[in-house]
């Protein structure tokens, strides 16, 4: 698992160099803006069950040939089973935010996801729109400009975004 | 890679849960450091190759036969000393890495890992290097909390040789 520091370490090891004057730039200015990531993953953190819940309910409307008798995910069992997953997507996708690397997102949950769906006949494109629903949650809940110092967060809101998509991405 | 960053998220994820306060605790103070570990880096960036080849003069000084000994083992020769320094640059370029981190991972990894075979196989002297860390230490002229990231790394190494 990598971060973004030991993430831009492991290129220089490999071509056997000291940090260059943009990589250290580049690694400064994260640091400077930690307390925004921080922020972030606090944020998602403390509203995780009404991300993954609001998610959930929007993709029970949308698809009830999914989830309705004889669909893949019909019964209790089925949906405390997609809702538990869809929380350690969005744990995962956390953890990503805070490293500033999605290696730990795919290491630790989406190698194999897809073909863990596919083994089990769980519809991976439904499991791809619950997590473009979280997405938007997400993105809306941490980017909420109400009780905070405004400023410039768009470039980490892109970067919570494309942890999302890279988890949808893996089992659509 | 071990870093303060992966080992918040590992312990999180041993218990299976979102990052707790403690562990943002910890991150928060990474952060708080990291500005003094990218300077300590950018130091080693822009002087390490000069650090390295008068860390390996000085070795040469404190230790005579080892430009005296014949041997591949040894600097009697320019393809000796070529390989000292390349090998002390190795040191250094790795514990600048660890600066960049703020953890001992790099050095872990790339440099301590299976060090003991590699330099009793090669005939080499762990002292040699203890020297050469101990003489960039000692001179690298940086200073504050920059010297502290610095040192703190350098010392790991003279200690994992030692």
């Amino acid at each position: 698992m990598l971060d973004a520091f030991s993430k831009v370490v492991t290129q220089a090891d490999n071509r056997g160099a000291y940090l260059s004057a943009d990589e250290i730039n580049g690694l400064s200015a994260m640091v400077a803006e930690s307390n925004k990531r921080l922020d972030v993953v606090n944020r998602l953190t403390s509203n995780s069950s009404t991300i993954v819940a609001n998610a959930y309910r929007s993709l029970v409307a949308e698809n009830e040939q999914v989830f309705g008798p004889g669909g893949a995910c019909f019964h209790h069992r089925n949906h405390a089973a997609c809702l538990r997953d869809m929380g350690f997507i969005l744990r995962y996708v956390t953890y990503a935010v805070l490293a500033g690397d999605p290696s730990s997102l795919d290491d630790r949950c989406l190698n194999g996801l897809r073909e863990t769906y596919q083994a089990l006949g769980t519809p991976g494109a439904v499991v791809a729109s619950g997590i473009q629903k979280m997405k938007d949650a997400a993105v809306a809940i941490a980017n909420d400009p109400n009780g905070i110092t405004r400023g410039d967060c768009s470039a980490l809101m892109s970067e919570v975004a494309s942890y999302f998509d890279r988890a949808a991405a893996a089992v659509a | 890679m071990k870093t303060p960053l992966t080992e918040a998220i590992s312990a999180a994820d041993l218990r299976g849960s979102y990052l707790s306060n403690t562990e943002m605790q910890a991150v928060f103070g990474r952060f708080s450091r990291a500005k003094a570990g990218l300077e300590a880096a950018k130091a080693f960036s822009e002087k390490g190759k000069a650090w390295s080849e008068a860390a390996a003069n000085y070795v040469y000084q404190k230790f005579p036969y080892t430009t005296q000994m014949q041997g591949s083992q040894y600097a009697s020769t320019p393809e000796g000393k070529a390989k000292c320094v390349r090998d002390i640059d190795h040191y250094l370029r790795t514990i600048s890495y660890c600066c960049v981190v703020g953890g001992t991972g790099p050095l872990d990894e790339y440099v301590i890992a299976g060090l003991k075979e590699f330099n009793a196989a090669l005939g080499l002297s762990p002292s040699w290097y203890v020297a050469a860390l101990e003489f960039v230490r000692d001179n690298h002229g940086l200073s504050g909390d920059v010297a502290g990231e610095a040192n703190t790394y350098l010392n790991y190494a003279i200690n994992a040789l030692s």
